[in-house]
Formats: structure tokens, C-alpha cells, sequence
């Protein structure tokens, strides 16, 4: 187990190595320049710009100024902002808590929907309940997160007026309401999969001989469901939810757009707006190496729940 | 679901998504011009002339609708073709040949996997600029390891298979193997990716319009109209409701399309199988 961490860290640095690369080819193969960007405008002088040029070493060789953004990086240091002046990272580590707020509540809100719901259509398969609820888990599916939120706006916030329409608030009660409605659009995009993936669990759990073997037993259905079916379809489960931490990091820039939440995402797309280099850069690399981890980790839940998977 | 429901589905999102495409492709023959501002009419109600009222600018909203599924269909059209001609050609060659052509192609996609999809699309429209061109390139990029991956599994259990062996025998190019004997057989296989991608790619091209990367105004398209249609949200609900519920309506369809080709497909082999 030891040795497998170890390796799998290993393998992460030159997926990590060639992911920077990539994202500053990206950013800096952009036809724009970034020095007029930083003067302001087209109007600068010639003189100004040569200025400007000398100071973010603009003028360097690009492989050097990789190198100098990628050592900077390895010590926790993403570099400056070019519209704001502030330090990426500082940015970064500033906005971090929202985004992470809004992912485990929307995490929470997806997985406490669809567990019930993926029970009771297993348990209800191919009548009226069950088709609703897949139909439902399709529809929410296949809605784009900012639709959901925008709908959410109007009537909680406009029409209804229980919740704040726009923010994060301030102080942990505040938040947590602020944050509810975006959860909520977010956890209705991540629903489908879950509740799939619990649905198709308890059937297949429903049909096998232990299970048969409690009904015989003469256990209610419900200690039947409940205790011995449905631990074994949170298997898969929750592999599937760890996977879908990566894919909110990309959910939540649409939300935090939607609901002008300044969190990493938000960030991120006010860098794109605003040709923002270092901000671009620093965000993109910074979420790309949290995906990561995030998957590392879950391969190794996975081991820790399901007893017949060892990593050697 | 039971097969004649599925099959129930499968027709309706057949004919909704035919709907919505022959509009699209009619959209020209409409009574009005859907960048045409009418200052004087702005966010006018639903009239008979104006069935869905018009926008902030005036515009007439059916035709806006109608302009932007033009866009939208076709922009996915697009990403859906270029990541799947491209992802097919190197999931056949990696599967096919093996050795270090795979290896080579598997440590590539081990890096792009390494961004969320949307997140690198959006750093390359980025760079590279604002545009509806961009913003299909680089959702085209984005799509192409997970068609690689499929096809290339795919792949690795035909090559085994007798009569791959015996066009070899034959003295048939590898070419010829993988794009005429090959593919026929993985291409079912790849038509369930490609329904079910292009619900998604309908998605992620509305994703980049509505943060303003895509489509660029005046320029009729379903994210964009959504973006717009936040101004004025509390007084003309409907500029969102239009092409939201759109949207929700193509990529139900695709889903609901991808379900049933899939449930066909898996069920093609053992015919006896008990209905699911």
C-alpha cells in the first residue's frame, strides 16, 4: 500500500510537469501581448511598453521564462497579477474556502438526494416511481448548471424572496445561505450519475444469493434494502463520487459565475475576461494538480472500502 | 425502463430533435431579421406578429431562437466530427499497432485527462481569442481521449479476433484492416459516444457563449441568449426560459438517444436475455 502511494505520487510529477507546460504554451502562445495588455492600452509609447517588457521579463526567451514561473510555482509562488498587482497565490489561497464550501455542500445535497431516490426506484424497478425519478434524474442532467441557476434566481430570489440572489455572504450562517441555492444547481447536474450508479448497484445487489437469502430469511424488506443490499451498491458509488470532485472544479466556475461568488472559479473566468496571464495560469495549474490528487485519493478510498481490492 | 418505453423515447427525442433541426435549417425563411434592433419594441410581449415577444434590443425572439439552434446544432456538429474523425484515427492506430505509437498516445492523454474538459477549452479559447471558431477547436481538442480511449479498447479486442488474423494473411495493409475491417465493427460501439457527446458538446459550446467565449453578439446562439436575457430576468422571464428550455430539450434528446441505441446495442449479442 505504502509502495503503491509512493509510486502513484511518483507517476503524478511528469503529468504535473507536462500539464504546466502546456498551460503556459497555452496562455503565452496567445496572439495578444501581454505588455500592451499591462500598459493599459494601445495608446503606450514605445518606451513605456519596453519598460514594462524589462520588468515582467517579458523579453526572455520563453523556456526561461517557464522555468522561472515553474520554479516559482514549486515553491508556492504563482507569480503577480497583472490588472490587480497581488499575488496569485495569495488569490488563490483568499478564494479557495468558498469554492470548497460550495463543493462539499453540493456534494452533500447530490448524495443525500440521490441515495433515496436511487433506492427507492431500484426498489420500485420498472413501475410509475421509477420512471419518474430516471426521468427526473435526466432532465436534471441535461439542464446546463447556469440555466438551473438562473431558474433558481427567479423564483427563490425574485419571485419567492427566500433566499439571496447574488454573493457568498458573510460569517458561517450567512454562507450557508447564500451558498444553498448554487448548491443546489450544482448538486442537480452531479444527481443523474449518483443515483444511477446507486439504482443499477441495488438491482444487481437485489438479485444476488445473500440477498435472497436474507428475504428467505423472513427479514423485512426494509432491513433487506437497507442493511444488506445497500452497502454493497455504495461500493461503486463512491468511486463515482470522488470522481465527481474533479468535475465540479469546473462546475463550480459556471455556478460562481452565475451567482457572483468570488471563488476560484469566478477567478479564473475573470483572468479569461480580462487577460489576465498569471491569474489564467496560476488558477488553471492550481486546479489541474487539485484534480489530480482528488482522483489519486479516491483510487485509494476505493481500496479502503472494498476489502478485495489490495494495491501491492 | 421496459423496451417499448425505451423505444417510445427513442422516437419521441428522434422526432423532437428532427423539430428543432428543421427549424434551424429553415431559419432563413423566417418573417424577420434576428439582428434587426427595433429600439421602440424593447422586451415587447407575445403578439401574433411576435409569438415569443421580442428582446432587451427589440429583436423578434422566435427568430433569435430559431438563428440560434442554427448555430448551436451546427457548432456541435462540428466538434462532435472533428473529435471523433480524429479521436477514431488514433484509437485504431494505437489499438492496432500497440508498442510505442500506444504508449506515446496514452502518456498525451494522461496529460490533457489531466484538465477538466471544459476547464482547457476555456483556457484555449482564452489564448487564443474569443469566437465561435475557436471556441468548437478547442472543445474539439478537449473531446478527443475519451473517443481515443473507447476505440482504442475497442480495438484491442478485435485485433485479436479471427478475421483480423486472416486479412493479415491476406496481405491486406494495416490501413485496410483498421478502416475497412475494423471499423465497421467498433463503429456501433462509437455512435452511442457520439449521441451522447453531442448532448454534451450542446452543453460546454452553451457554457463558453454564456461566459461570453463562444458566439460573440450580435450573433444568435442559446448561451449567448441565456447571458443577455440576465439583464432583464425579472421583467422578460421568457428571453431565459426560450433558450434554456431548448437547450434541456436537445440534450434530453440526445441523452434519451444515446440510452436506447446503447440498451440495443448491449442486448444485440444474447437476444435471450431477460428484459431490463
Amino acid at each position: 500500500m505504502r509502495n503503491y502511494l509512493i509510486r502513484r505520487l511518483l507517476q503524478l510529477i511528469p503529468v504535473l510537469f507536462l500539464a504546466s507546460i502546456a498551460v503556459f504554451a497555452i496562455v503565452r502562445l496567445s496572439p495578444s501581448d501581454p505588455a500592451i495588455l499591462l500598459a493599459g492600452g494601445r495608446q503606450s509609447s514605445p518606451e513605456t511598453l519596453a519598460a514594462i517588457r524589462v520588468k515582467y521579463r517579458l523579453a526572455d526567451p520563453l523556456p526561461r521564462q517557464y522555468l522561472a514561473w515553474a520554479a516559482g510555482a514549486l515553491r508556492g509562488d504563482l507569480g503577480e497579477s497583472f490588472r490587480l498587482k497581488q499575488s496569485v497565490s495569495a488569490m488563490i489561497r483568499q478564494r479557495l474556502p468558498v469554492t470548497l464550501q460550495l463543493i462539499a455542500m453540493s456534494m452533500i445535497l447530490s448524495l443525500a438526494a440521490a441515495v433515496p431516490l436511487g433506492v427507492a426506484a431500484a426498489a420500485n424497478r420498472s413501475r410509475a416511481l421509477d420512471r419518474i425519478i430516471t426521468g427526473f434524474a435526466l432532465v436534471a442532467l441535461s439542464s446546463p448548471v447556469f440555466l438551473t441557476g438562473i431558474l433558481g434566481i427567479l423564483v427563490f430570489a425574485y419571485y419567492l424572496g427566500w433566499l439571496p440572489a447574488f454573493g457568498s455572504g458573510s460569517g458561517l450562517a450567512e454562507n450557508l445561505r447564500y451558498l444553498l441555492m448554487p448548491s443546489i444547481a450544482l448538486a442537480l447536474n452531479m444527481l443523474a450519475l449518483s443515483l444511477r450508479v446507486t439504482r443499477n448497484g441495488m438491482i444487481e445487489a437485489l438479485a444476488s444469493n445473500y440477498v435472497q437469502t436474507a428475504v428467505a430469511k423472513g427479514l423485512p424488506r426494509r432491513v433487506v434494502l437497507l442493511k444488506h443490499a445497500l452497502r454493497n451498491a455504495l461500493i461503486p458509488l463512491s468511486t463515482v463520487t470522488g470522481l465527481q470532485i474533479g468535475f465540479l472544479l469546473t462546475g463550480t466556475v459556471l455556478v460562481e459565475y452565475t451567482f457572483g461568488i468570488g471563488g476560484i472559479g469566478s477567478l479564473l473566468v475573470n483572468g479569461i475576461q480580462s487577460s489576465d496571464y498569471p491569474v489564467i495560469q496560476g488558477a488553471t495549474l492550481f486546479v489541474v494538480a487539485a484534480f489530480l490528487l482528488v482522483n489519486l485519493a479516491v483510487d485509494l478510498l476505493y481500496a479502503a472500502i472494498d476489502p478485495r481490492i489490495r494495491y501491492s | 425502463m421496459s423496451a417499448p418505453s425505451r423505444g417510445l423515447a427513442a422516437l419521441v427525442s428522434g422526432i423532437l430533435i428532427s423539430a428543432i433541426a428543421l427549424a434551424a435549417i429553415f431559419a432563413p425563411l423566417a418573417a424577420y431579421d434576428p439582428e434587426k434592433q427595433e429600439l421602440s419594441a424593447s422586451l415587447a410581449g407575445p403578439s401574433a406578429a411576435h409569438p415569443l415577444g421580442r428582446d432587451r434590443l427589440g429583436r423578434d425572439l422566435a427568430t433569435r431562437l430559431a438563428y440560434g439552434g442554427r448555430s448551436t446544432l451546427l457548432s456541435a456538429l462540428l466538434v462532435v466530427g472533428i473529435s471523433t474523425a480524429i479521436g477514431t484515427a488514433l484509437g485504431l492506430v494505437a489499438g492496432y499497432l500497440g508498442g510505442w505509437v500506444d504508449s506515446l498516445l496514452s502518456r498525451a492523454f494522461d496529460v490533457l485527462l489531466a484538465f477538466p474538459a471544459l476547464l482547457l477549452a476555456l483556457v484555449v479559447a482564452a489564448a487564443f481569442g474569443r469566437g465561435i471558431g475557436n471556441a468548437i477547436g478547442a472543445l474539439s481538442v478537449v473531446y478527443v481521449p475519451m473517443i481515443t480511449r473507447l476505440v482504442r479498447s475497442a480495438c484491442l479486442v478485435e485485433r485479436k479476433l479471427p478475421y483480423v488474423e486472416a486479412g493479415r494473411a491476406l496481405g491486406y495493409s494495416g490501413a485496410r484492416i483498421m478502416f475497412r475491417h475494423i471499423l465497421p465493427n467498433v463503429l456501433p460501439l462509437l455512435l452511442v459516444q457520439v449521441a451522447i457527446d453531442f448532448g454534451y458538446s450542446i452543453l460546454d459550446l452553451a457554457a463558453m457563449s454564456f461566459l461570453g467565449l463562444g458566439v460573440q453578439p450580435p450573433a444568435s446562439d442559446w448561451g449567448a441568449m441565456l447571458a443577455d436575457a440576465r439583464d432583464s430576468l425579472l421583467v422578460a422571464p421568457r428571453l431565459a426560459l426560450a433558450p434554456g428550455l431548448a437547450i434541456m430539450i436537445v440534450v434530453v434528446s440526445f441523452n434519451l438517444l444515446g440510452d436506447s441505441l446503447k440498451e440495443r446495442l448491449e442486448r444485440r449479442p444474447r437476444e435471450a436475455r431477460q428484459e431490463s
